[in-house]
């Protein structure tokens, strides 16, 4: 554990701010891509395929050139920009909450697509016999719907996770470097490697493969479980 | 008994008139007729459908069976039974009476996912009666039903008929439907072909490509002394299963002979013959190939006896 130690303070702040970042943009993925979800799954519009398209884009899109848009539209004499001032009293742009709507909108694509497959493949027959058995909708929703949805969850969960651990240039673009602010560990390695500090480098770079490497195997093993719906 | 629904997705227009008595329903015709589409309706799960039944009244609680059976992979079999009464505190059922009326005790410690269609589809039965439902439809869900329990258990739906349940059971098997129906409904295409009592059924029109084992004709019971209708116990009797014998006839078995005049003969598929048998109340339905009706020189009104 000699290598552990030779982890900074500042590396130990990385860490947990990635963590945090992660957690509060999961969370808020999975409130927000479950309703979305659910009105693709039902949609039946030719629209339905560009708005797919556009929350898929992350997919494709380098990082940056997301990073680019979003400080554009949110920079501060934009009316998007001063909504976001209003609202949370800072700019986008070098500060947290910038750093997870930007989080939240790259890992959306990750969020979405599992939900969705798990929409289709939930029958519709299911949902009757809830209606006609008298089943308040709200039960409907917490008995029926989220356990059958579990296993899409839970790759949902990690997948957003993971990607949103990973990610460089959303942050690099939007946040820069600001220690507990928006230094999140993959800037972290860049800087230990740009300053040559391969101790502290490779540290990093094997905490967050890993982590990496458990969450897949862990979201895999689940995958198992998405036949039983 | 008014049944009426248009719905243009599936291409169906309903419109049934019933007497209002019937409190069994059965309904039959080829795949694709628009039988569950009929029940969909019926249960207030099409949207683009129109039209209104006063099978289901307003505020009446409609139960529905579907062909492929639902139950929640993630429930076992008891919490999968017991959410018929979770939302239904009020059901006359309990829970026990329903389990032994539809033998699952032994499914109840099993794992929903190794029960086979059959028992699925019990265990379905089960939790939607135990819901107490004024309305009961079923479509097709005992066909994977093994025959001595499928009899057992269309008794019990007849028994739950007579106390005030309506039930609509949709089937491909005649004979499951004359055991319990009071009145049948026949569809096709999407239309209604015919509608009426199970003892009219011999008074459905038959078509060249009406399937041959489809054909029924139901006959009143008669006295083996006298040769005399008793009261209105009926046979349903395949067409196929009819032997026609120009006279003189042997009187060797008076109670399955019926004797009458030939009112038409019809082409069916293949080489067959519907040879239509009528007396002063009844019609009998035989089929017989073409070689046959040549010879035994069958034409219209030659009396005739026809044995099944």
């Amino acid at each position: 554990m000699i290598g552990l130690t030779s982890l900074s303070a500042a590396d130990w702040v990385a860490i947990w701010l990635t963590v945090k970042l992660s957690l509060v943009t999961t969370l808020i993925l999975l409130i927000l891509a479950m309703p979305l979800a659910w009105l693709l799954a039902r949609w039946q519009h030719p629209a339905k395929y560009l708005v797919q398209a556009i929350i898929m884009l992350p997919l494709v899109l380098p990082p940056t050139v997301l990073g680019f848009y979003l400080l554009v539209v949110f920079a501060p004499d934009s009316v998007a920009g001063q909504l976001w001032q209003m609202l949370f009293g800072s700019t986008l742009a070098f500060t947290f909450s910038g750093l997870v709507f930007g989080s939240v909108i790259f890992s959306l694509p990750f969020a979405v697509q599992p939900l969705y497959t798990g929409f289709k493949a939930l029958a519709p027959e299911y949902l009757e016999t809830a209606k006609l058995l008298g089943m308040p909708p709200v039960t409907v929703v917490w008995k029926i719907i989220l356990p059958l949805l579990k296993p899409f969850i839970i790759v949902a969960a990690g997948l957003c996770f993971a990607h949103t651990m990973g990610e460089f240039g959303v942050v690099l673009m939007l946040g820069g470097s600001i220690p507990g602010e928006t230094q999140v560990l993959s800037i972290m390695l860049f800087n230990h490697v740009e300053g040559l500090r391969y101790t502290q480098a490779h540290w990093l770079a094997f905490i967050m493969l890993m982590v990496s490497l458990l969450l897949l195997s862990m979201l895999f093993w689940v995958g198992r479980f998405r036949r039983a719906i | 008994m008014n049944i009426e629904f248009l719905h243009q997705k599936a291409r169906v227009a309903i419109t049934v008139n019933l007497s209002d008595d019937a409190s069994f329903i059965g309904v039959f015709g080829a795949s694709g007729a628009g039988k569950t589409t009929l029940l969909r309706c019926l249960a207030g799960l099409e949207e683009s459908a129109l039209g209104n039944a006063d099978l289901v009244k307003i505020n009446q609680r409609v139960g529905f069976v579907p062909h492929t059976p639902t139950l929640y992979p993630h429930l076992d079999v008891v919490e999968n039974i017991a959410l018929g009464k979770m939302y239904e505190k009020h059901s006359r059922f309990t829970v026990s009476e329903v389990i032994s009326a539809l033998h699952c005790e032994e499914l109840l410690a099993r794992s929903v996912t190794t029960l086979s269609a059959g028992e699925k589809q019990r265990v379905v039965l089960a939790r939607t009666i135990l819901n107490a439902p004024d309305v009961l439809l079923i479509d097709e869900a005992l066909s994977s039903l093994q025959s001595t329990l499928k009899h057992k258990v269309l008794s019990y739906l007849k028994q739950l008929s007579r106390s005030g349940m309506k039930i609509v059971l949709v089937s491909h098997n005649l004979p499951d439907l004359f055991q319990c129906a009071d009145a049948l409904i026949e569809l096709d295409s999407g239309q209604v072909v015919w509608s009426g009592e199970v003892s009219k059924i011999a008074n459905r029109p038959i078509h060249e490509n009406t399937s041959v084992d489809s054909i029924y004709s139901t006959v009143r019971q008669t006295d083996v002394q006298t040769g005399e209708s008793i009261g209105e116990t009926y046979a349903a009797v395949n067409a196929v299963d009819v032997i026609l014998e120009v006279p003189p006839i042997s009187q060797s078995s008076l109670l399955h002979c019926f004797h009458g005049t030939i009112s038409s003969i019809k082409k069916l598929q293949g080489e067959n013959l519907l040879v239509s048998v009528k007396n002063e109340n009844e019609i009998i339905h035989a089929i017989v190939s073409t070689a046959a009706c040549a010879k035994l020189q069958l034409k219209e009104q030659l009396e005739i006896a026809a044995r099944f």
